[in-house]
């Protein structure tokens, strides 16, 4: 249960605006970030560092070099090495996530700093009962006639303990395609492309990058139901085809769950009037030669359950930019006798049919990759 | 009557020396052996008949003549034939006694040509532009010949009263024409004038009324009180502040006044004319930003702020979340603001007071006024009932704002909705000449529905009722009542299993004795009590449909009792220095029922360190606090023109609103102090200069320093929306601002105004609060230009504009960036540790007065208005958001285009009044 600041501010609408607002990182505050989760799941487990960037310059920075170790309450202590930069995984045959223990995160950089979390407890996992989508058209003032999408949604299982704190962590999986299939391309020589759709399919996964968390704190009983997920519209190729989402629902204490909830509060804020004001987050990590030395983000101790659902509709409606050969393109075929090397291959298509006119178009018609996904479909896809 | 040397007040209507005839009667024998004094006192307080006497002869003891009946001339004249005075008296039968023989009949100089008196008849005031800047007026004599016959300087002193209900008037001017000197009569009316003896031209003014135009013969000392009538109603007559001679004169700093007039002639925000808001172009007075309705005053929170409205406590003063604010204007005569020098008569509040004035009635005839804006409507009507005895003021103000909400091509807008009304009814009924009963009562409502959101309502009520009793025309007494409330609700349907729904209400009741008593000119002491009862009902957090699974919560109750016992004087030391001293002693106590928590340390209290809890039944003290109020002031003047002055006060305040929001909500919810939240403390130290240019303007500069002790701020991360134990949301810190205000007014002629330019830091120091580092507070804003002038075209047509600068305020902004699961999120500085860009505003106005007939049915005056000239996009705030991968800056402006505005405005009646 929050107050919305928003129903507030909605009256000031009429007159209000807003405008971009150019970031000038005045007071950098560089820190070593760490995102680490020992759960009830098999392993290997991860905890990855990294540092902060500047507000102009957004990149993941991991943090390699790390001596990393995580204890658990009898003192046992299990080592985690560095599989990529910033990315150090447990022995999956030596730490195992037992339900009930505690553990405690240590971690010694390569200038010498040592940090150490809180000892964390894993929670029993509680299972996710269902994840649904309801259909939803919702009004946008830069988009005339507004977005149409589907809302998801999750319900828990009933589970009778005094408060239980979520979070859920949402991975979206959809298969899209090109606009237009390769019939030709040219490296020097006008030649027929091997495989017309080779490009044309594409999955597309992502982690939503949103926060969502709930307490049953504010609540009589234990029912976890109709939480809100995202919205995803038709604005993009994502409900086009086929749609996945795989959730994974993490069981928190108290205090890891404040932290998710406070970060979630500052993600959602907009600056308007009756906004709360925002603060600094601090998670249970911290230098063990300075306890001002704060590293940000949590180590968590959690019981998981993932579910995931599949969705498939035939919406008909969509609202993405789609190509269409004109005649320009058709002209630019001409052009590509007179193109330099550096420029090949350049795929040329014969239209959606394969029978149309020659044309060159711009790579995204042709290439799905060119939205981000891969063509390798992924290994739970049904 | 009382003189130094023997004063005599002659009015214009003694005639001549009558000698010894009419209005004799028998006096009681138990006035045998008694003093002339007493007989006075017996005289005046049992006839119509007044008994005038040389203070030397106040000792002269009364004889009566044996085998006579005793009468009140033939024992006078047997005593005076004893003691050697003189018995004088007029037509009346007023009786004068003087040490010395009475020149009968009136000086010459009274034939010399001078100014009639002002018609009272308004059909008569056809002359009325010109007859303002007459000069004459009604003739006044203070003191005799004879008495003044060895002395060059006079001292006439008095009260000036309010006509039309008998009340004195704070703040009102004399300014002597022929010397260019004056003074201002302080919070009882009173006023003292030094003077070479002679005959000048006195005018007086005050906000809201006709200057009044005397010619003063001045003999000798003497006392006289002033009655002003004739209440301006024309919207031409601009009255920036009748402050510019008082502020050099009283002893008070920091005080400020504003009249409705001044607000009507300024620009405005949707053609509301708002008295409260254009207290945010004086110095020292600024909002966290605009839009909204908190006022933080010399860099101090909101909610150390109070507003009476003719002393209903009133809560929340805005509609709609603080576009407006929540008074009827036509209803308002104006607002006192005491910034810094607060009144021993109020208490609980540490920085300001804003004691704001309801029009008191016309006497003399019904007048009906009225508004119409693009965003309301409203309508005032006054007039005498009951032979003149009672006046009555009415006044009701609606929104018809749904059709706004209407426009808004906005999904979460459509098919919402938003009203607000206000009323103010005040009635004044003069029991006698000697007692005064008046009443207000209050009302103002905003119910707002958010479609699919939120259906919120919140309302202030109030009243209060005042006796007031004068004591020889001198000495007065009072009693106050006055209760206000202010509630609100809300139902929230954001999401069907959390739908839920709340309430909360805040009850302030107040009583108040008071003594004013002025034994001598150059004293006025005032004593007196009050106590305040706060009743806190902190609501429900309520399931609100069969779906919903929101858990029922009940925030309790809280109440406390906050009394006070005060005594205040204002010395006269000499020409030159005023003192004003004052003091306080509250108590307070935090009263049951209720359950309190003993935490291992109650400085940083938590709900995991809680070691005992207590319950105290219904009225039992809980936790009680003796604080002791200073309230200290004193004025020097280095000439007539320039004074230097310097105050120091000290208060205490026993309840404040938890936020943790850039901007209070209506929803927030006032905390009394109680075992675990101790009471603020606060002292305010400020010193300044005040000098008037001529008749015409003033400047002033003012420095100040205070301190708050105690003052609460919220923990980072806290949740005081349904906070159970608010104890733990919050930490206790100080508070010190400091700053500099420097103001230049003009309130006369055809371009009229005031700039001013404010220097104010203001900075918290919280232990547990952005590691115990200090830090700005909210309204931190150093430096703040305000400018506004009214131009007088013509007598139909005048100009305004405004312009308001002021530095951005303080923020917590993000400083870099960092990932979890797999998206960026932004960390963010220490507390306050940026600053939004500056503000900047020009609004223009203009008013167009229907014609100037003297007779006429309707008067009508349009008001032209742009606010945001420039539309400058003005931040509110600015704030990043991740988006896509990044990180993106945004600036939130609330008003982001020119808001022009046409309101009407009308009265029944003429142009003048």
């Amino acid at each position: 249960m929050r107050v919305n600041g928003f129903i507030y501010m909605a009256l000031l609408l009429l007159v209000r605006c807003v405008d971009p607002f150019v970031l000038e990182n005045e007071k950098y505050d560089e820190r070593i970030v760490v995102e680490g989760t020992i759960t009830n799941e098999p392993g290997p487990h991860q905890v990855k560092i990294s540092q902060t960037s500047p507000l102009d310059q957004v990149i993941y920075r991991p943090l390699q070099g790390c001596v990393v170790s995580v204890i658990d309450g009898s003192g046992t202590i299990y080592p985690f090495i560095e599989q990529e930069a910033g990315s150090y995984l447990s022995d999956s045959a030596n730490l195992k996530g037992v339900v009930g223990e505690r553990y405690r995160l240590e971690i010694k950089t390569p200038d010498g700093k040592s940090y150490e979390s809180s000892w964390e407890q894993i929670l029993p996992p509680i299972a996710i009962d269902d994840i649904k989508e309801e259909y939803e058209e919702r009004e946008d003032p830069d988009i005339p006639l507004g977005r149409f999408g589907f809302q998801f949604y999750v319900d828990a299982a009933d589970v009778v303990r005094d408060t239980v704190n979520l979070l859920w962590q949402v991975d979206a999986t959809y298969e899209y395609r090109a606009d237009l299939k390769i019939d030709f391309y040219y490296d020097g020589v006008l030649r027929p492309f091997p495989q017309r759709d080779l490009f044309y399919t594409c999955y597309k996964t992502f982690r939503v990058p949103e926060i969502f968390t709930f307490t049953t704190s504010a609540q009589d009983g234990f029912e976890v139901k109709d939480q809100a997920l995202h919205y995803e519209d038709t604005q993009t190729r994502a409900l086009t085809y086929k749609y996945t989402l795989n959730v994974r629902q993490l069981h928190l204490g108290k205090r890891a769950y404040a932290f998710w909830d406070e970060l979630k509060q500052l993600k959602d804020l907009q600056g308007e009037v009756f906004d709360r004001q925002p603060f600094q987050v601090n998670g249970n990590i911290t230098s063990v030669e300075n306890e001002n030395d704060k590293a940000l983000g949590y180590f968590m101790a959690a019981g998981v359950s993932n579910r995931r659902e599949f969705f498939r509709w035939n919406l008909g409606k969509f609202d993405y930019p789609v190509c269409v050969i004109t005649d320009a393109d058709i002209m630019a075929f001409g052009d590509i006798f007179r193109s330099r090397p550096s420029q090949w291959p350049i795929y040329i298509t014969a239209g959606s049919s394969g029978e149309g006119p020659l044309a060159v178009v711009a790579e995204s018609c042709l290439d799905c990759r060119k939205f981000g996904g891969v063509l390798e479909k992924p290994a739970f896809w049904e | 009557m009382r003189s130094k040397f023997g004063l005599l007040i002659i009015l214009l209507g003694w005639l001549s020396y009558q000698g010894m005839a009419q209005a004799d009667f028998a006096l009681p024998n138990r006035l045998h052996q008694k003093s002339l004094a007493e007989l006075a006192l017996w005289v005046n307080d049992s006839s119509s008949l007044r008994l005038y006497l040389d203070p030397s002869l106040l000792e002269v003891q009364v004889s009566f003549e044996s085998g006579q009946t005793p009468t009140l001339l033939s024992v006078l004249k047997s005593t005076a034939r004893k003691s050697g005075f003189h018995v004088h008296t007029d037509e009346r039968g007023f009786v004068y006694l003087s040490g010395t023989a009475l020149i009968p009949g009136l000086p010459k100089e009274l034939f010399t040509p001078l100014g009639t008196e002002l018609p009272t008849d308004e059909s008569d005031r056809s002359g009325y532009l010109g007859t303002l800047n007459s000069r004459g007026g009604r003739v006044v004599i203070a003191g005799n010949a004879n008495a003044g016959a060895y002395i060059d300087e006079v001292t006439i002193s008095g009260t000036v009263r309010d006509g039309t209900n008998g009340l004195p008037i704070f703040g009102a001017t004399l300014l002597v024409n022929e010397t260019s000197t004056g003074a201002s009569t302080d919070e009882d009316g009173g006023y003292e004038l030094k003077l070479p003896k002679g005959k000048y031209s006195v005018t007086v003014r005050t906000l809201e009324m006709d200057p009044l135009e005397i010619t003063l013969i001045a003999h000798s000392d003497d006392e006289i009180d002033l009655e002003m009538t004739g209440k301006i109603f024309g919207l031409r007559e601009v009255v920036i502040s009748a402050e510019a001679r008082s502020n050099v004169e009283r002893p008070e700093m920091g005080v400020e006044k504003l009249s409705v007039n001044a607000v009507n002639s300024i620009p405005r925000m949707m053609g509301e004319p708002d008295i409260v808001k254009a207290a945010l172009l004086l110095p020292g007075v600024q909002s966290v930003a605009e839009g909204t309705g908190q006022l933080n005053v010399r860099g101090a929170p909101s909610d150390q702020n109070i507003f009476y409205l003719d002393d209903i406590p009133v809560y929340n003063t805005t509609h709609l979340m603080g576009f407006f604010s929540a008074f009827t204007p036509n209803a308002l005569s104006d607002v006192s603001i005491y910034k810094s020098s607060l009144p021993s008569r109020y208490g609980g509040r540490l920085s300001s007071v804003f004691d704001i004035g309801t029009s008191s009635g016309n006497k003399e005839k019904f007048k009906l006024k009225g508004g119409i804006s693009p965003i309301t409507a409203d309508i005032q009507m006054e007039g005498p009932a009951l032979n003149k005895k009672l006046t009555y003021m009415t006044a009701f103000r609606s929104t018809y704002s749904n059709w706004v909400l209407d426009l808004i091509d906005v999904p979460k807008i459509n098919g919402s909705n938003g009203s607000f009304q206000d009323a103010i009814v005040r009635l004044n009924y003069d029991i006698n000449d000697k007692n005064t009963l008046s009443s207000t009562g209050y009302f103002s409502n905003d119910k707002v529905q958010l479609s699919g959101l939120s259906a919120f309502a919140y309302s202030n009520s109030g009243a209060s009722l005042r006796w007031t009793h004068s004591i020889r025309y001198k000495h007065s007494f009072s009693i106050s009542t006055a209760v206000g409330r202010y509630a609100f609700t809300e139902e929230n349907v954001q999401t069907s299993s959390q739908h839920f729904k709340t309430d909360y209400q805040i009850e302030h009741a107040e009583a108040r004795a008071e003594l004013v008593l002025r034994p001598a000119s150059k004293h006025t002491i005032k004593v007196g009590l009050n106590s305040t009862h706060y009743g806190l009902d902190l609501g429900n957090v309520l399931p609100f449909g069969e779906e919903s699974l929101i858990k029922p919560i009940d925030l309790g109750v809280e109440q406390g009792l906050e009394s006070g016992i005060y005594a205040e004087e204002q010395w006269t030391v000499g020409p030159r220095l005023t003192i004003k001293g004052g003091v306080r002693i509250n108590m307070y106590q935090y009263l049951g029922p209720n359950t309190v928590y003993t935490y291992a340390d109650p400085t940083d209290p938590s709900l995991s360190t809680i070691i005992d809890t207590l319950s105290f039944g219904k009225y039992k003290v809980i936790s009680t606090s003796v604080d002791p109020d200073i309230r200290l002031s004193a004025k020097y003047s280095i000439n007539e023109l320039l004074s230097v002055k310097a105050s120091v006060n000290r208060a205490h305040q026993y309840i404040n609103i938890l936020s943790n929001t850039v901007t209070v909500t209506p929803s927030a919810r006032w905390k009394l102090a109680d075992r675990n939240i101790q009471p603020m403390e606060g002292w305010h130290y400020s010193v300044g200069v005040f000098k008037n240019i001529r008749e015409m303007a003033e400047v002033s500069v003012e420095i100040y320093y205070k301190q708050v002790q105690q003052l609460l701020d919220y923990r980072d991360g806290a949740d005081l929306v349904f906070a159970e134990r608010p104890e733990v949301e919050v930490l206790q810190g100080d508070l010190a601002a400091y700053g500099i205000e420097v103001m230049f007014k003009k309130s006369v002629g055809k371009l009229k105004g005031w700039f001013n330019y404010t220097y104010a830091r203001s900075f918290v120091q919280v232990t547990g609060i952005n590691d115990g580092i200090t830090y700005p507070s909210n309204f931190d804003k150093p430096h703040s230009v305000n400018l506004s002038v009214m131009y007088q075209h013509t007598t139909r047509m005048s100009f305004s504009a405004n312009i308001v600068y002021a530095s951005g305020r303080p923020i917590t902004f993000p400083t870099s960036v960092f990932y979890q699961s797999e998206f960026p999120l932004t960390y963010y500085s220490t507390r306050n540790e940026f600053r939004i860009p500056d503000y900047f505003r020009c609004d223009v106005g203009m008013s167009l007065e229907g014609s100037l007939k003297a007779k006429k049915k309707l008067h009508g005056t349009w008001h032209f208005s742009v606010y945001n000239l420039f539309g400058r996009h003005n931040p509110f705030t600015v704030y990043a958001v991740p988006e896509d991968g990044l990180i993106n800056g945004y600036q939130l402006s609330i008003f982001g285009s020119p808001i022009p505005s046409i309101a009407y405005q009308f009265k029944l009646g003429n142009y003048a009044r």
